[in-house]
């Protein structure tokens, strides 16, 4: 007999898989921390924006009527100058260039009035806008 | 001694010389291998253990470990899981010291009981440390579950009821947790079995040929006791648990990242002052949530529609402007230019009478929201 003719090596035996399932557990707690972590998550922002919601709220009650009074005013203001504008635009239609002339002079005294309370609304917008997203 | 031979196979020869050198290998690599898993859980056991003495949280006015709030509700009849802790709402849930303290000190047993079976031969080891791996893998989860509800918790109750801030206790406690699981991943017997192939490999290419002993070789299963005994685990087997060993890690990691989010959106939550909040009342968040939601959502709608519009009326009232300088203006000569301007002018200030409506009707809307808000607050 020859090395040659010699049968092939014996195959192996198969051996125990001692540790069967010890990922499938590792797995299974993965997937449980996944579902956890996500939930949690989700949860968590849900009660940020609630929270910010809150201090929107806040901000509204402390101000809330403060914004309502500069919007009314600056309402009438804006009223006031549209009928303003709308003489105006009589005497010129009139040729009456005086009137006409007066009534814009006029018509820029209260654009300051106007401005400062376009401020006011746009300044308490910017305060509601940084609470919220505070 | 003729008879120990045959059992070893056909390679009983090359086994019995070449093989010392691949134990010997194997021998200096296993026990380090075998040693850093259980080593790092055993830190991480002991890390929870010992944070459950550490302080957690500011409570009642007084900063206290989670043994002193184990100790505060022990009286109450509810030591181990307190629900509600900070007065209700979702996920008002905490564990004390009576949970954590038992956790760290079983699972650093479980990783040390793993050290000592690392030493015992295949068959015990084997059965040993998958009992003891599972156990102890299930042991730092639970920590590790438990310490991160309870950080989300201390955040969560700063919302409408306490000032709760987290102190290092609960921090190391997470530390303690994430090490005792890579711990244990780290003793988990993939490197080794990897180690073991390569160990085969090498012998099968170096192992001379089979000697002629003149009588049938036979198939007889190798005992463990015989030198690097090929565990020859399939490919297939090894590629699903290498699979299942990053696919447990990355859920791991999507937990923990959105432990994180969960935090970091808290830590927000956390910076509302306890003013702001009595300014609302002390309601139950997840019940008055939906209701507040539903009040300020069209405030703030009615609102940035006002400011839109208000700019609105601030852009038509400066074209009006501008045609009127255009009407005065001494390049706008002849009849037909003069007419054109007119025209203009009559277009740009029916704008703008349309642009102060418009901004008179969303004013309005927001007062009326305002109302409604106000009413149901002072109710």
């Amino acid at each position: 007999m020859t090395a040659a003719t010699s049968p092939p090596p014996a195959p192996a035996p198969p051996t125990a898989q001692p540790v069967v399932g010890m990922w499938a557990v590792a797995l299974v707690l993965g997937v449980i921390v996944a579902l956890l972590g996500v939930n949690a998550a989700i949860g968590s922002v849900q009660r940020k924006q609630y929270s910010e919601t809150r201090v929107a709220a806040v901000y509204l009650l402390r101000n809330g009527n403060a914004i309502n009074t500069s919007m009314q005013r600056l309402q009438e203001v804006n009223v006031r100058d549209y009928n303003l504008v709308k003489d105006t635009q009589a005497a010129l239609e009139a040729g009456n260039t005086s009137l006409f002339n007066r009534l814009v002079a006029q018509a820029d005294v209260f654009s300051v009035e106007q401005r400062s309370l376009q401020q006011e609304v746009q300044d308490y917008k910017a305060g509601f806008d940084k609470a919220f997203k505070r | 001694m003729s008879t120990d031979k045959r059992s070893r196979g056909p390679t009983a020869e090359g086994l019995s010389t070449t093989p010392r050198r691949q134990r010997r290998r194997l021998a200096v690599r296993g026990p380090r291998r075998s040693r850093l898993g259980p080593a790092a859980g055993m830190i991480g056991g002991a890390l929870v253990a010992i944070g459950t003495f550490l302080p957690w949280l500011e409570f009642n006015g007084r900063v206290r470990s989670g043994w002193e709030i184990y100790d505060l509700y022990s009286a109450v009849g509810t030591p181990a899981v307190i629900s509600p802790m900070f007065g209700g709402g979702e996920y008002d849930i905490f564990f004390t010291g009576l949970v954590t303290l038992p956790l760290g000190i079983l699972s650093a047993l479980l990783m040390a009981a793993m050290l000592i079976a690392n030493t015992k031969s295949p068959p015990t080891k084997v059965k040993a440390r998958a009992v003891l791996v599972v156990s102890a893998t299930l042991m730092f989860a639970t920590a590790l579950v438990i310490t991160a509800v309870n950080i989300r918790t201390a955040r969560l109750g700063t919302l409408g009821f306490e000032q709760s801030p987290v102190h290092y206790g609960l921090w190391v406690m997470f530390v303690g947790g994430w090490a005792g699981t890579i711990g244990v991943a780290v003793s988990i017997r993939g490197k080794r079995q990897r180690a073991q192939k390569r160990a085969e490999r090498e012998t099968v290419a170096t192992a001379p040929e089979p000697l002629v002993t003149g009588k049938p070789v036979t198939d007889k299963p190798v005992s463990d006791s015989q030198p690097l005994a090929p565990p020859a685990p399939s490919r297939s087997t090894s590629t699903a648990q290498r699979t299942a060993r990053a696919f447990a890690m990355l859920l791991l990691l999507v937990g923990l990242g959105g432990y994180v989010v969960a935090a970091a959106a808290d830590s927000s939550v956390a910076k509302t002052s306890v003013a702001d909040e009595r300014a609302l009342g002390q309601q139950d968040p997840a019940t008055a949530a939906k209701a507040l939601r539903s009040r300020v959502t069209p405030i703030k709608g009615a609102y940035d529609t006002y400011v839109a519009a208000s700019l609105a009326v601030v852009s038509a009232r400066g074209d009006v402007n501008k045609l009127f300088n255009q009407v005065r203006s001494p390049s706008t000569s002849g009849s037909l230019g003069v007419a054109g301007a007119k025209d203009k002018l009559s277009k740009g200030i029916a704008a703008y009478g349309a642009a102060v409506e418009r901004a008179n009707v969303a004013r309005k809307a927001y007062a009326d929201q305002l109302a409604l808000l106000m009413a149901e607050v002072h109710r």
